[in-house]
């Protein structure tokens, strides 16, 4: 870290670009960073229609995602197993487990019922991440959906306790469609999101017997950070969030739940409850800057920025209401921002890696959402799943030898044609309704090559490391490249396929 | 092949330091050498080999049921808690003593038992004992408290621990290798590390073609690993790559060379054990292996499922330690198991059971000062619907293997003392 705050004022560091800063490279950095890639088409047209417009575009409306119509039927599925189960008649089995269990057992419909409900949750589970990564992988919804991911990572929920598809995604919704909120307004919805409430016991705290779960984490990881709070301010604030419960998929104040005497919060006394709590979480001034860093960290770089950058920028924020999209604008059109180095100095995640291959291969995403599902776990990152309340820490540990091969295997798979012959009828289903729906190019074959192949070998080097890594093209990438087309055996197109995937498997191209 | 006229890459430090002591400088291979090759070179001599103790870890995931693998047959409640599940005919059993036997398709640990290679720790858990699987798991793989949550785990902490101040990579092998597709979270740590992993569909990826002039040509991925990166975390990238690289070639090496006369199970366990020895046998400085078992969750019609996955554990963990013992390396490795929890102590009305507490946790190597049974039969004296109480927490078995084995002060791992138990001398 090169940043001196003697040298290079926080004022000035947050101030917007200077506009003869902009230009092809910090519109490519820009797009690198707010979503998964910067196709050469995107960066033209970034750079063209300015910084204002593309924060505009990228922050300005709130873009609705349509869960899949599977998820609908699973909801309707999950309340006609509990009714029948009501009824006591028996609910219906499916075939897999009817397998699992083998014939001639005996299952009590209770012990069915759980059965076939897990089994529907995980299925639906994964078509909806599909579904996802889907809308996310439309470069135009791509800013949003990182800035929801961003905010999913903070507010965090995890699918292996909440389980509930439904519920997963009405919370991520829930943080998707409030970014131009302030983020002290966020918190008070969160506390009732369902997905929330139980992932952090609050449905189990009730007065008498506070669970201080949520309480902890709400001060700890999502609004102030460890060291600017008290065990006590935990103890307090978990009485006040007693009474929280879940009732039709809603979050519900159930008064007589509630701890209804006066606590003790950060020094001030009252009879507080849950939106109380916010208040006085933001009337501290760590609050300013704890969200702020935690952006910082997911969009800008890995280093924390010395102090007085942090001061400013937290005083700008509070300013502006605490507005999470505000936070984004002034960030993204700052000064700091595009300073050299923190170009193509942050890793990529799993679903930034999958999402930018597919964007800059214009790609689908693959219809077959448990192998997409497997791949991104064997990359380190199950969507909606983060090991436990901190969320992912990103950064540097993405990055093992098994992470690193199983990108690589993405790409290959990327690279192999799909022989639809070894398909299960089921998957050849899947293959078919997304071709019918235009989205079933899920593989590079030697069509696509092609193009490329036709080129020189100076013009394939050329086109391959200014359109895809984020960093300077470096003379000895090139090199590479030229040397290994020019002196390998094997057919033109063979080669180009290895270059390629080579390149996307390349350390630089990890970066962003 | 050695008329290329690129060098390849050395594939172990030794094959390094003997290439830059035949005059082949630094440079003259690479322009970016991984981290195990610098920091080797800037001290110009290699890492301490001498013969460290290995400890592998075998997880079997889903919840085992202990009570019908370790099955108190003296125990008429035991029959009474399981009128259909519980294991009748007390020929078939192993007995261990006048209380508890093994499963009847467990002969062969029963043998090691016999041998004094092999221990059952009884009734091994924590208290506040938490039934999900998910939360159980990372319990233990962290050694957390039950209302506790930590992110790094017990191994991924020993090594950030164990390791501090050396060099990162002065080693060139990995530090942990796992059988898993994804990293096992006893490995997560707070610095990186070189993790390597070897699940079923491990192999090398990268094509090898020929050039012009008929020599062999360096896959591409190799050439671009050896660029120098802009920025620190480029060069983390590439130091990792072709840390994974060498490894990753290494490893099918000694893989695709291992010969042994010992017939291992076809079994994932099995073939991922056969793997674990082939590196250890090697000469690997790896010192930590994780493998994994699963199916163990067994709700319904458990009988049969569940005997066939214990002979399947049975027979891989003989053949493993059989095929140490002919490499002689039996003593210098000890081998762990561990479930996330064990099942409810009577049976449920599907013929199977439900997630429980505590349950048996095997050990094993040629260098244990006791084998046999560790720790009294199950209490089955509890209320309708009760559950097992745990008599030994699983942090005092991390303890011993820390201090024991590895060497290492446990508290400085798992962050408060445990009294320590004395199969490892």
């Amino acid at each position: 870290m090169t940043l001196d705050p003697a040298k290079f004022t926080p004022t000035q560091a947050w101030s917007p670009l200077k506009p003869e800063d902009w230009n092809q490279d910090a519109a490519r950095h820009l797009l690198h960073r707010i979503g998964f890639s910067a196709t050469p088409d995107r960066v033209d047209q970034v750079f063209k229609q300015g910084l204002q417009k593309t924060l505009d575009d990228a922050f300005g409306t709130v873009r609705p995602f349509t869960p899949p119509e599977s998820l609908a039927a699973y909801v309707q599925k999950r309340s006609e197993l509990i009714a029948g189960q009501r009824m006591g008649a028996p609910p219906p089995l499916s075939n897999k487990a009817a397998i699992r269990i083998g014939q001639g057992a005996a299952i009590p419909p209770q012990r069915q019922l759980a059965m076939d409900l897990n089994q529907l949750q995980q299925q639906a589970f994964h078509e909806f991440v599909q579904a996802w990564l889907t809308f996310a992988a439309q470069p135009e919804n791509s800013p949003q959906e990182n800035l929801t991911m961003f905010l999913a990572n903070v507010l965090v929920v995890a699918q292996s306790k909440v389980k509930d598809p439904e519920r997963i995604h009405n919370h991520i919704n829930l943080l998707r469609t409030s970014f131009q909120q302030p983020y002290p307004q966020i918190i008070k919805v969160v506390t009732y999101s369902p997905a929330m409430i139980q992932y952090l016991d609050l449905n189990t705290s009730v007065v008498g017997v506070p669970n201080e779960n949520f309480a902890r984490e709400v001060m700890e990881l999502f609004t102030l950070g460890e060291g600017h709070y008290t065990e006590n301010d935990i103890k307090e604030a978990a009485r006040a969030l007693t009474g929280i419960v879940v009732v039709n998929e809603q979050g519900f104040f159930a008064r007589r739940r509630w701890d209804n005497t006066v606590k003790t919060i950060f020094g001030k006394s009252g009879n507080f409850g849950a939106a109380d709590v916010a208040d006085l979480i933001f009337q501290e001034p760590a609050a300013r800057t704890h969200l702020p860093k935690r952006f910082l960290a997911y969009f800008l770089s890995p280093d924390a920025l010395p102090a007085p950058y942090m001061t400013e920028l937290g005083n700008q924020w509070s300013h502006n209401q605490f507005r999470v999209d505000q936070l984004a604008r002034t960030v993204f059109s700052s000064q700091l921002f595009y300073r050299p180095e923190f170009r193509g100095a942050m890793i990529k995640t799993p679903i930034q890696y999958y999402l930018g291959l597919c964007q800059d291969l214009s790609l689908d995403v693959s219809p077959f959402e448990n192998l997409v599902y497997q791949n991104l776990k064997s990359m380190g990152q199950e969507p909606f799943n983060p090991p436990n309340v901190r969320g992912w820490l990103g950064g540097k540990n993405w990055i093992n030898s098994s992470t690193f091969a199983a990108r690589r295997q993405q790409v290959q798979q990327m690279f192999n044609p799909t022989n639809t012959r070894n398909l299960t009828a089921d998957l050849q289903g899947k293959l078919l309704a997304a071709q019918q729906a235009g989205h079933g190019e899920i593989t590079m074959d030697n069509t696509r090559l092609q193009k490329l192949a036709d080129k020189s070998d100076e013009e394939i080097a050329s086109a391959l490391l200014n359109y895809y890594l984020a960093g300077e093209a470096t003379d000895a990438y090139r090199a590479d490249i030229l040397d290994y087309m020019k002196n390998n055996q094997g057919q033109r197109i063979e080669l180009v396929r290895d270059v390629v995937v080579a390149l996307f498997q390349s350390p630089s191209y990890h970066l962003c | 092949m050695n008329n290329s006229p690129r060098p390849r890459l050395p594939t172990t430090r030794r094959e390094f330091l003997r290439m830059s002591g035949a005059g082949l400088g630094l440079l003259a291979f690479s322009t970016y050498a991984p981290r195990f090759l610098t920091d080797a070179a800037a001290a110009n001599v290699p890492a301490p080999e001498k013969d460290k103790r290995i400890l592998v870890l075998v997880q079997l995931a889903g919840g085992n049921d202990g009570l019908n693998t370790v099955v108190p047959y003296a125990d008429d409640l035991y029959y009474k808690l399981r009128p259909r599940l519980g294991i009748k005919d007390v020929s078939t059993l192993h007995k261990l003593d006048d209380h508890v036997a093994l499963a009847p398709p467990c002969s062969a640990m029963a043998n090691l038992a016999k041998e004094g290679k092999f221990a059952v720790l009884q009734n091994v858990g924590y208290p506040n004992p938490n039934r999900s699987h998910f939360r159980s798991s990372e319990i233990w793989e962290t050694a957390s408290d039950a209302d506790a949550f930590l992110s790094d785990g017990w191994m991924g902490r020993y090594l950030d621990n164990c390791c501090e101040g050396a060099p990162d990579d002065a080693n060139s092998d990995p530090v942990g290798i796992h059988s898993t597709l994804t990293l096992p979270q006893t490995f997560s740590a707070n610095d990186p590390k070189n993790y390597f992993g070897i699940s079923g569909n491990f192999r090398g990826f990268q094509r090898q073609h020929r050039r012009k002039d008929g020599a062999a040509f360096k896959p591409l991925l190799d050439e671009f690993a050896e660029i120098k990166p802009a920025n620190d975390t480029g060069n983390f990238l590439s130091h990792t790559l072709m840390d994974a690289l060498v490894t990753e070639k290494r490893v099918q090496q000694i893989l695709d060379a291992y010969q042994t006369t010992v017939t291992y199970p076809n079994a994932p366990l099995g073939q991922s054990l056969k793997r674990v020895t082939s590196l250890i046998a090697a000469g690997l400085e790896t010192r930590v292996y994780f493998c994994q078992q699963t199916g163990y969750d067994t709700h319904a019609n458990q009988f049969n499922n569940h005997q066939k996955l214990l002979g399947d554990l049975s027979d891989s963990l003989a053949a493993f330690q059989a095929d140490l013992a002919a490499h002689g390396l039996d003593k210098q490795v000890l081998t762990m198991t561990f479930s996330e929890f064990g099942r409810r102590p009577y049976e449920n009305d599907a013929q199977g059971t439900d997630h429980g507490t505590a349950a048996p946790l095997f050990v094993m190597s040629g260098a244990l000062k006791q084998g046999g049974v560790i720790g009294e039969a199950p209490n089955l004296n509890i209320p309708a619907k009760g559950d097992l109480t745990y008599k030994i927490d699983f942090r005092q078995v991390y303890a011993t293997v820390l201090d024991k084995w590895m060497e290492t002060d446990p508290t400085s791992v798992l962050g408060q003392k445990f009294t320590e138990l004395p199969f490892l001398g």
